[in-house]
């Protein structure tokens, strides 16, 4: 009978019905989303803004997580091991990444025609190399908090990141505002899908009274 | 006819906790192995038990000192948290040890 119980199978059933009210595509397509306006309003200390907003984005995805999921399905909460492995994997995986994103992003923004090749060629294909940035967070995000959805969106970023090069005006010119326009998009894209998932998840649990 | 040769690599059958071994009870014990602490809404959704069925092997899982419960008041409703303890995390390591000793 023991072989029949699969601890990991129990495992990912609970992740599944943990992220299933889809408040995390809510959550971090609207930081994106966020990440995209402020481009455009170019905003002073935005970085500052930037930094502290997953900070309250968490404490605010929890408030929300208690009103909403826990009436429905029930409170759970994960071993201690797995919460500060997911916690301390993600902050790696975000820091070193919006690190080198940042990197990338000024090397190529005010760099003049004799520059080395090398950051000639991250100008030119800056948008390709934001887009597998995001890809990467969103794969390795996947992977470390076990929610499988988070593929998806790595896939929509290396498809709609490419893209721009066909709508954007000045996609070979390494911009805030190309960069916001493309989070912006991927973030609609998963507020949305997060929202009907939110949806679909309050009818099939409905509060008891 | 003689019975066949004892293998001594193998757990006696009497080891097997039953107390575990019955299979809504496993079920509970499995789910509150993978996580730190869950409340009673949760485990019936994630092990379709009902409430009576639930509660009944609850309070022997309790009485046996392998979980522990809480109850507690949130927004006014009452809450009841469960945990497995030590020992109850233990006994299920040794079960399954045991069970896989045995079906090897």
């Amino acid at each position: 009978m023991s072989d029949d119980i699969d601890l990991k199978e129990i495992e990912r059933r609970a992740l599944t019905a943990y992220h299933e009210d889809g408040l995390l595509d809510i959550f971090m397509g609207g930081f994106l989303l966020f990440i995209g306006l402020m481009a455009f309003i170019q905003l002073e200390h935005l970085n500052i803004l930037v930094s502290f907003l997953p900070g309250l984005g968490a404490l605010l995805y929890y408030e929300v997580k208690k009103l909403v999921t826990y009436p429905r399905i029930g409170y759970m909460k994960f071993t201690h091991e797995r919460r500060a492995r997911v916690a301390r994997n993600s902050i790696i995986v975000i820091v070193v990444t919006g690190f080198v994103t940042l990197t990338g992003l000024f090397t190529g923004m005010g760099a003049p025609e004799s520059a080395p090749w090398g950051v000639l060629l991250l100008n030119k294909y800056n948008l390709l190399f934001q887009g597998g940035v995001l890809a990467f967070i969103f794969l390795t995000l996947g992977r470390i908090m076990g929610v499988s959805r988070l593929y998806r969106y790595s896939v929509l970023s290396l498809l709609v990141f490419p893209a721009g090069y066909l709508y954007l005006d000045s996609p070979y010119m390494v911009t805030l505002q190309n960069m916001g326009t493309q989070c912006a998009i991927i973030g609609v894209v998963m507020v949305g899908y997060g929202a009907l998932h939110l949806r679909r998840f309050i009818v099939r649990y409905p509060k008891e009274a | 006819m003689t019975p066949p040769p004892k293998n001594p690599d193998l757990p006696p059958v009497k080891e097997i906790d039953r107390l575990i071994h019955e299979p809504a009870r496993l079920l509970i014990m499995a789910h509150l192995y993978v996580v730190e602490a869950v409340d009673f809404l949760y485990l019936m959704n994630q092990t379709g038990l009902t409430f009576g069925n639930l509660s009944s092997h609850m309070t022997r899982l309790e009485e046996a000192g392998y979980i522990e419960v809480e109850k507690s008041f949130v927004d006014k409703r009452p809450n009841t948290r469960l945990s497995l303890t030590d020992a109850g995390r233990k006994a299920f390591e040794k079960y399954r040890r045991n069970m896989r000793g045995l079906l090897a």
